[in-house]
């Protein structure tokens, strides 16, 4: 296969040391590290079976999209093999005008892999994804983590000033629309948005409570980040039961770094990293404070709700 | 046995209970007593009186949507008792104040109040601040049909929090919005992600009952119905227990600055000129609306699955001199000035005298101080040099109730 090299942003080492610091954290993480694959598959929730797309870590379909873990300030890279029938763009988001909303991002043909290099970026949390709605609609998209590698106990040097690293990525999907745009359908985007399913991690709770990668748990006194990407069309709102967190980073509305909420907004295209302080012990559930959103094909409870565990 | 099932009591019981609480409470006049109903009417800007389930005071025995706020002082050792009569569960949770999990109003982590059921949630109110309180069961459900209201914790010495700034009073402004469809047929309402709200709510009022008079936010000290002071601005409690995502506008003439949000201070307050609110967030605003000012600020309601404007309501913020004015007008002998507010010259006359009678008055700067005292000619007083503010004019041996005019203010801008 041929490979396409976007030779305009870095140099190849900055790129390849990029790559090697990363692997070790996101292995650990279970998350994608040099490669990602666009695999479309068949993806059930409740009662629908749903044409999709995820970008996977390996070239077998996981409804669970990848993570991508780099380091802050440096240009980076990831191989990506186009597995769908049709050519995509892949692009970055942030902040309006950040490096990562402004970068222009690469073409990906059908079945081709490709080289990407990325432009350094800010500790923080960001979205990848395939541009077009037909890719949003079946879910191309995933979290780019950047400056937060996986705690080491066995290297006290290099330990972060956190504990745990957790992920969610948000998501509410509407069988009618994927039906529209896997099928090439005509698409009636006046219609009212009724979406039936809302994910944290491509999981309905319960479902979530068990998702290793995103369900909470902490003891006593330690301090998990969470990087949170909303891949949807409609804005959404965590709410904390139990907790204050820390907003360390928000691409809609930057000028909130540093605020403690309990209710955080999370608008659609947009990520945000919070700091929680595991500070007082017992289960608390964490959901979406838009009504609809903690339903699962109509049925309450379910959809964006999860737990934080705190143990003694 | 459980937690849950020593802070849960069966029927029989309950009556007990409820009964010695409240004597103990009338007593110390301590925690509010809440229950919750499944039969509330709820009257709508149009007439229609809708159904709604809701919280109400055990004293009072009635409900209202909102429910009551709950404010508490800092630091205040908190025991809310609830009864539910209600045929299904309810519960309280304590959106923002982070009580522990046996209080959290969770049914799955911690109890909740069946039929003829009483409990209790207690906690300590460790940080000043705006929040919520709503039943988690169903939650989808029973926020749609009303379950919800405001707590606030505040501080003796009118501080928003330490260190921060000083405020008259508080006004709670609690964001909503229902499906009528649903309040009159609840078990009509599934699927839940179908929900369609149609009716925008400012603390349970919406269109011209948000224009009573009692609904109307006054400042500036002197307001009957409020403890108002002069110079201070007033605190708006801002939160939100809608679906729909609500967007404020506040004009520059009242000089919005938010200064918390989620119970905790804001890294550095900052002007606003709107004000974006999700369900279950919360703000604390300060406004020093200018002398003279009568006005509304916008709450834009938009829809949160397809970001579609729904409607918008409309707040009330009046100078409370205004009010005054009017009511010494309907009430005394009436001393008028004019042009009220006054840019360059102001004048007096009184009601039934002829405008070119020369008054005997006095006349007080905003802070009380004396700054004139004798005739008054027809010409009036030059205050194009005056400080901005709300003067007072009184008589010199002013009676009211000897047919003399009583005072009045006037605004200099």
């Amino acid at each position: 296969m041929p490979i396409k090299l976007l030779t305009t942003l870095v140099v190849a080492a900055a790129a390849s040391s990029a790559i090697v610091g990363s692997v070790g954290s996101a292995s650990a993480q279970g998350v994608a590290a040099d490669t990602l694959w666009i695999n479309p598959g068949s993806w059930v929730q409740a009662l629908d079976t749903m044409a999709t797309m995820r970008f996977n870590g390996s070239a077998d379909f996981d409804s669970t999209g990848a993570v991508l873990d780099r380091p802050d300030g440096e240009a980076w890279s990831v191989v990506i093999i186009n597995g769908d029938s049709v050519d995509h763009l892949f692009k970055l988001s942030g902040t309006a005008g950040d490096p990562a909303s402004s970068w222009a991002g690469v073409e990906l043909s059908a079945g081709d892999t490709t080289v990407v290099l990325a432009p350094a970026l800010d500790q923080g949390s960001y979205r990848f994804f395939l541009a077009g709605d037909r890719a949003r609609v079946l879910g191309a998209a995933g979290l780019l983590r950047i400056g937060y590698p996986a705690p080491d106990p066995g290297n006290p040097d290099a330990t972060p000033d956190y504990d745990a690293l957790f992920n969610w990525n948000l998501c509410e999907w509407s069988p009618e629309r994927i039906v529209q745009v896997a099928g090439s359908q005509p698409q009636n985007w006046d219609a009212a948005y009724i979406p039936k399913y809302f994910t944290i991690n491509e999981r309905g709770f319960p479902e979530t409570v068990a998702d290793p990668l995103g369900a909470v748990n902490l003891t006593m006194g330690q301090t998990g980040i969470i990087s949170v990407a909303n891949h949807g069309y409609m804005d959404q709102v965590l709410h904390f039961h139990g907790f204050h967190v820390t907003l360390l980073h928000d691409t809609a509305t930057p000028q909130r770094a540093g605020w403690i909420k309990d209710t955080v907004p999370v608008r659609a295209g947009h990520t945000v990293t919070l700091k929680l302080l595991a500070n007082q012990p017992g289960t608390y559930p964490v959901h979406a404070h838009n009504l609809i959103a903690v339903t699962l094909a109509g049925f309450y409870p379910g959809g964006m709700l999860t737990q934080i565990n705190v143990t003694q | 046995m459980t937690y849950s099932d020593l802070k849960i009591r069966a029927a029989g019981v309950t009556l007990l209970l409820i009964s010695c609480t409240q004597l103990a409470f009338a007593q110390t006049a301590l925690p509010p007593l809440l229950f919750s109903e499944m039969d509330g009417i709820h009257v709508l800007d149009d007439g229609t009186e809708l159904p709604f389930w809701g919280y109400g005071y055990t004293t009072v025995g009635e409900m209202t949507l909102p429910a009551p706020t709950l404010t508490y002082s800092l630091n205040q050792n908190v025991n809310i008792v609830f009864t539910n009569p209600s045929p299904e569960s309810h519960t309280i949770h304590l959106h923002g104040l982070d009580v522990d999990q046996a209080n959290d109003g969770v049914p799955s982590t911690s109890f909740n109040i069946p039929l003829g059921g009483t409990g209790s949630y207690e906690f300590v109110a460790d940080h000043e601040g705006t929040f919520l309180y709503h039943c988690h069961v169903t939650t989808t459900l029973h926020l749609s049909m009303g379950m919800y209201g405001m707590l606030l914790v505040t501080r003796p010495d009118n501080l928003l929090f330490e260190g921060g700034p000083a405020y008259a009073n508080d006004v709670p402004l609690l964001f909503s919005d229902l499906e009528i469809a649903t309040n009159f047929d609840p078990t009509g309402s599934f699927p839940f992600h179908d929900l369609r709200p149609d009716y925008f709510m400012v603390n349970g009022l919406a269109g011209s009952q948000l224009e009573a008079p009692e609904q109307i936010i006054h400042f500036g000290g002197g307001w009957p119905g409020g403890p108002s002071i002069e110079g201070e601005p007033v605190a708006l409690r801002i939160g939100s227990m809608g679906y729909s995502r609500v967007i404020c506008h506040f004009p520059p003439e009242l000089h919005a600055v938010c200064h918390m949000s989620d119970g905790r201070p804001v890294p550095q307050a900052f002007d606003l000129d709107s004000l974006e609110v999700f369900s279950g967030e919360r703000f604390t605003v300060l406004i020093s609306p200018e002398p003279g000012f009568d006005g509304t600020f916008e709450a834009a309601f938009w829809n949160t699955a397809d970001n579609g404007y729904e409607q918008s309501q409309f707040i009330r913020v009046r100078d409370a001199v205004l009010d005054l004015n009017e009511l010494a007008a309907a009430t005394a002998p009436a001393l008028t000035a004019y042009p009220n507010p006054a840019h360059d010259r102001v004048h007096f006359s009184v009601a039934g005298s002829p405008k070119t009678a020369p008054l005997e008055l006095n006349i007080f700067d905003p802070s009380g101080r004396q700054i004139h005292s004798g005739t008054i000619s027809p010409e009036g007083f030059d205050v194009s040099k005056w400080p901005a503010g709300t003067y007072t004019a009184r008589p010199i041996n002013s009676d009211p109730s000897h047919g003399t005019p009583q005072a009045i203010q006037f605004i200099v801008r």
